[in-house]
C-alpha cells in the first residue's frame, strides 16, 4: 500500500516558535484520515506544508510520492479546501467552475456543473452571498473537480451548522465512494470524525502523539477500572496513557495488545473521543513528548 | 430498498449496525430474495459514513451467505434469514425470562442485570470473531 | 490564469473608462470652444502691447484645473488602488489559499497580474493623458511652458510611466507586506520619492545643458527673458551664476547688490567686492539711512526691458559704484539652461526611467515569490 503523504521529522517555525516540530508520520492511501487536536496543535501547518503553501523548516515531506511544490503536475494530484473554505466574493459560481476549468488541466467540466446543479447552486450568484454552507460545497466541488488523488481539508465544517455540516460530509464520502479518493480531514470535532475515519492522527502540542487504523486503535486500546493502584506496577505488556484516581479507585486507559486476564479490573472498550482525550490529556502533562509505540499495520 | 441509520451511542460498531438492520429487514420480511441492497454510494450519501464501513458490512453479510455481490452491478440478498430460528425463538424466550427471575431474586436491579448481560454477550462475541 | 486576472479587475476597469468617457464628452464638447478662444482672443492680443497673462485665463478655469489635477494623482492612484490592493487582498481574503492550489505555478499567476494591469493603466492612463494633452495643445503653444515641471509632469507620455512604475511599487509592496493599507502608504511615498529625485536632480541633466552669458547688470541683475543673449520664455532654467573675469563663482542667484552679502561698506565708505577687490568711489556714510530706490521696467513689443531709476540717496550712489565696480572685474552672469526643443527626448528619458524602475520591481517580485514558496 503506498502512502499519501510521508513526514520525516517534519517542522515549521514562525520566529521562534514551533507550530509544528519533529513530525515523523506515514498516512496510507485508500483511507479517510481525521488528523485531529486541539486549536494551535499545528493542524493547519502540517495541510498548508502537504499543499505546498508553507517551505518546512526541518525535515522532509512527500505527498503522492513528490515534494510539495506550486508544480503544475504536482497541484492537479491533491485538492485543497483552506480554513473557513476562502472563495472569492465578487466572482459567481459560474465564475468560479471557470476559474477552476481554465487553471486545472484535468477539470471535469461535466462533474463540476453536475454538482453544482444537484447542489441547487445559483451559477450567477456571488460567492460572497452564499451561506456558509453553500461556500464550502463550492470549494469542495472545486477541490474535486480536478480528479485529484488525495483530498486535504483543512477544518472545513468548523464554522458551518449542524445541517451543512452533514450535507457537506455526505457529499464528501459520495466522492470517496465514487473515485476511490484519499482524504486527509482535520477538525476539532470528534463527532464527525468517528462518523467518517477510517484512520486518525492525533496532532497536540506541535507533535504526532497517535496514529493508526481507528479499528486497529479501538481495538488495542481499554480502560480498566478496579482497586487503586501505582501506575508503575502495571504489568509491561500494558501501557498506560492515562490515569486517574480517587482513595479507594483507580481508572486506567491502556494500551495492550494482549487479552486482560486479572479479574480484579472491570475491562471496558474506549470510545475514540475518549482515546483521543486521554492521548491528547497525556500529551500536555508528561515532560518528554511521547513515542507512540502502536505501528503502522499495513 | 431498505434505509439505514446510524446510533452513534448505542456503543455498537457502525458496521454492524448495518448488518443487523440487514438481518432484522430480512427477518421481517421488508428484503426477498433478489433484492438489491442500496449500493455504498447511496448509503455514505444518505448517512455520512466511512464507505469501508459500508463495504465491510456487506462483506460480512456475504460471508453469511446472506447476499452476494455481482461486480458492477450491486449486491443482492441470496436467501432471507432462516424460518427454523423463529421456532427457536419461544423456548430461548422462556429460558430468558426464567433467568430473569433467578436474576431478579437475587437481588440484581436493572442496571447489573443489563450490564452482566453484556459483558457477556461482548466476551462471547470477541471468541466467536477471534 | 491570465482570464482570471482579468475577471477581477473587470468591474473596475469598466467603471474607470465610463468616467474616462464622460470626461472625455466634456472636453470634446470644451476643446473646440477653447481654440476658438486661441484664434480670436489670444492670437491677436500676442501682437499688442497691453495684452495680459494667458496664464491667468487658465489657473481661472475650473475644470482645466480638475483634469490637471486629475492626470497629476493618477499615477499614485493607480499604485495605490490597483497596485497595492493586487496581491495584498488575496492575502487579506485568504483567496492565495485558494488559486495557488490550482494548477498553476505561482509566477505564472503573479505575472498574469502585472501584465493584466499594467496593460490596463497603459489604457486608462494613456487615454486621460491622451485627453489632456489634446485639451491643453493650443494653451501650451500659446505658453510655451511644456518644459517646465507643472506642465512636463502632465503631458504625452510621462504619465503613462509614472504609472507604470506607481502599480509595480504598489504590487511589490502589496507582496512583501501582505496588507494593503500598509502597501498604499509605502506606495504613496516610494511614488513621491522617486518623483521628487527625479524631477528636481535628474530631469534638466538627461542632456548636457546649454549655456548663455551676458555682463553683469546690477541694476537688473540675472539674465531675464527678453535680454540680449538668447533666453527664452520657453527655455527651463537648471542655474544662474554671477562669474568674475577669471571665472570663479561669486553668487549662485544673480543678485549682487546693496543688500546681498557680496558687496561691503566700510565706515569710512569704501566699497569693496568680497572676494574679488576693492572699487572706485566712496560712498557718503551720511546718506545711508535715506534713499529710496524705484524702478519701473516696461516690456516693449520687441521684448526688450527697459529701465527706468528715480534716483535718490546712498543707494543710488551704491549702484552707481558697484556696476562700475563689475564693469571693472569683468563680471557676467552665466545661465545654463535647456531649451523647449528638446522635450521630447526629456520626456524619453524620463519615461525610461520609470519604466525601468517599474520592470526591475516585477522582476524582483517574481523571483521572491519563486524563492520564497519553492
Amino acid at each position: 500500500m503506498s502512502a499519501v503523504l510521508e513526514a520525516n521529522g517534519l517542522g515549521k517555525r514562525y520566529g521562534r516558535n514551533w507550530a509544528l516540530s519533529d513530525c515523523t508520520v506515514t498516512i496510507p492511501s485508500g483511507h479517510v484520515v481525521g488528523l485531529v487536536g486541539p486549536n494551535g496543535a499545528g493542524k493547519s501547518t502540517l495541510l498548508n506544508l502537504a499543499v505546498g503553501l508553507l517551505k518546512p523548516t526541518a525535515g522532509g515531506l512527500e505527498v503522492l510520492g513528490g515534494r510539495p511544490s506550486d508544480d503544475a503536475a504536482q497541484l492537479g494530484r491533491v485538492g485543497f479546501v483552506a480554513q473557513d473554505t476562502p472563495t472569492y466574493a465578487a466572482l459567481s459560481v459560474a465564475d468560479h467552475l471557470q476559474m477552476g476549468a481554465r487553471t486545472n488541466p484535468s477539470w471535469d467540466r461535466q462533474l463540476a456543473q453536475g454538482r453544482i446543479a444537484r447542489l441547487g447552486l445559483d451559477p450567477k450568484q456571488k460567492s460572497g452571498k452564499l451561506s456558509g454552507g453553500q461556500r464550502a460545497q463550492l470549494a469542495l466541488t472545486m477541490a474535486v473537480a480536478k480528479r485529484p488523488e488525495l483530498l486535504l481539508l483543512d477544518e472545513p465544517v468548523a464554522s458551518l451548522d449542524p445541517l451543512a455540516r452533514r450535507e457537506f460530509l455526505q457529499v464528501l464520502m459520495e466522492t470517496v465512494a465514487e473515485d476511490q479518493v484519499s482524504v486527509v480531514l482535520s477538525s476539532h470535532l470528534m463527532a464527525d470524525l468517528e462518523r467518517v475515519c477510517d484512520y486518525l492522527v492525533v496532532l497536540v502540542a506541535s507533535r504526532v502523539q497517535l496514529a493508526g487504523p481507528v479499528d486497529d486503535l479501538l481495538a488495542s486500546h481499554r480502560r480498566l477500572i478496579g482497586p487503586r493502584r501505582d501506575p508503575a506496577t502495571m504489568p509491561g505488556n500494558q501501557i498506560v496513557i492515562e490515569s486517574s484516581h480517587t482513595d479507594r479507585q483507580s481508572t486506567f486507559t491502556v494500551q495492550t495488545d494482549d487479552p486482560i486476564l486479572d479479574p480484579s479490573w472491570t475491562v471496558e472498550e474506549v470510545g475514540l473521543e475518549d482515546l483521543v482525550l486521554a492521548y491528547m490529556g497525556q500529551a500536555s502533562t508528561s515532560a518528554r513528548p511521547f513515542r507512540p509505540t502502536i505501528g503502522l499495520v499495513q | 430498498m431498505i434505509e439505514f441509520h446510524l446510533d452513534t451511542h448505542s456503543g455498537v460498531a457502525p458496521y454492524l449496525q448495518i448488518v443487523q438492520q440487514v438481518r432484522r429487514a430480512l427477518r421481517l420480511g421488508l428484503l426477498h430474495e433478489g433484492d438489491q441492497l442500496p449500493t455504498v454510494k447511496d448509503v455514505v450519501a444518505r448517512i455520512a459514513i466511512n464507505p469501508n464501513t459500508v463495504l465491510k458490512a456487506y462483506r460480512e453479510l456475504e460471508h453469511d451467505g446472506l447476499v452476494s455481490a455481482r461486480p458492477g452491478v450491486g449486491t443482492f440478498v441470496t436467501r432471507t434469514l432462516s424460518d427454523p430460528s423463529l421456532a427457536a425463538h419461544g423456548p430461548l424466550r422462556q429460558d430468558l425470562q426464567r433467568w430473569l427471575t433467578k436474576a431478579r431474586l437475587a437481588g440484581l436491579d436493572d442496571e447489573s442485570i443489563e450490564a452482566l448481560f453484556r459483558d457477556c454477550f461482548r466476551t462471547a462475541l470477541e471468541r466467536g470473531i477471534a | 490564469m491570465i482570464w482570471l486576472a482579468w475577471r477581477q479587475v473587470r468591474t473596475q476597469v469598466f467603471l474607470v473608462v465610463g468616467v474616462l468617457l464622460a470626461i472625455g464628452v466634456v472636453l470634446a464638447t470644451t476643446g473646440p470652444h477653447l481654440v476658438h478662444i486661441y484664434d480670436t482672443v489670444i492670437k491677436p492680443c500676442e501682437a499688442k502691447p497691453n495684452c495680459g497673462n494667458v496664464g491667468t485665463f487658465s489657473n481661472t478655469d475650473r475644470f482645466l484645473q480638475s483634469v490637471s489635477l486629475l492626470l497629476l494623482i493618477a499615477p499614485a492612484l493607480v499604485g495605490m488602488f490597483w497596485g497595492a490592493p493586487l496581491v495584498a487582498r488575496e492575502f487579506e481574503n485568504n483567496s492565495h489559499r485558494l488559486i495557488w492550489t490550482q494548477s498553476v505555478s505561482r509566477m505564472r499567476w503573479l505575472a498574469a497580474k502585472l501584465g493584466i494591469g499594467a496593460l490596463v493603466t497603459v489604457v486608462t492612463v494613456g487615454l486621460l493623458s491622451l485627453m489632456t494633452t489634446w485639451w491643453f495643445s493650443p494653451i501650451d503653444a500659446f505658453s510655451n511652458n511644456s518644459l517646465t515641471p507643472s506642465t512636463f509632469d502632465r503631458r504625452d507620455v510621462v504619465p503613462v510611466a509614472y504609472a507604470l512604475f506607481a502599480f509595480a511599487l504598489g504590487a511589490t509592496a502589496g507582496l512583501l507586506l501582505r496588507r494593503t493599507l500598509p502597501a498604499m502608504v509605502v506606495t504613496l511615498f516610494g511614488f513621491i520619492g522617486l518623483r521628487y529625485v527625479v524631477e528636481d536632480y535628474l530631469r534638466l541633466h538627461y542632456m548636457t545643458p546649454l549655456k548663455i552669458s551676458a555682463p553683469f547688470n546690477p541694476l537688473n541683475p540675472g539674465l531675464t527673458v527678453g535680454r540680449p543673449g538668447g533666453l527664452q520664455s520657453s527655455d527651463q532654467v537648471v542655474s544662474q551664476e554671477t562669474v568674475t573675469g577669471t571665472g570663479r563663482v561669486l553668487s549662485q542667484n544673480g543678485n549682487i547688490g546693496p543688500t546681498s552679502g557680496e558687496v561691503s561698506v566700510s565706515n569710512s565708505g569704501t566699497v569693496t567686492l568680497r572676494g574679488v577687490g576693492p572699487c572706485q568711489g566712496h560712498v557718503n556714510n551720511s546718506l545711508k539711512a535715506t534713499g529710496r530706490v524705484s524702478q519701473s521696467v516696461q516690456q516693449s513689443g520687441s521684448g526688450t526691458t527697459h529701465v527706468h531709476a528715480r534716483s535718490g540717496g546712498a543707494i543710488e550712489q551704491l549702484n552707481q559704484i558697484v556696476s562700475a565696480c563689475s564693469h571693472k572685474y569683468g563680471l557676467r552672469d552665466i545661465v545654463t539652461y535647456q531649451p523647449l526643443s528638446r522635450y521630447w527626448p526629456f520626456q524619453m528619458y524620463e519615461s525610461a526611467i520609470f519604466i525601468v524602475a517599474g520592470l526591475v520591481l516585477a522582476g524582483f517580485s517574481l523571483w521572491w515569490l519563486r524563492r520564497r514558496m519553492a
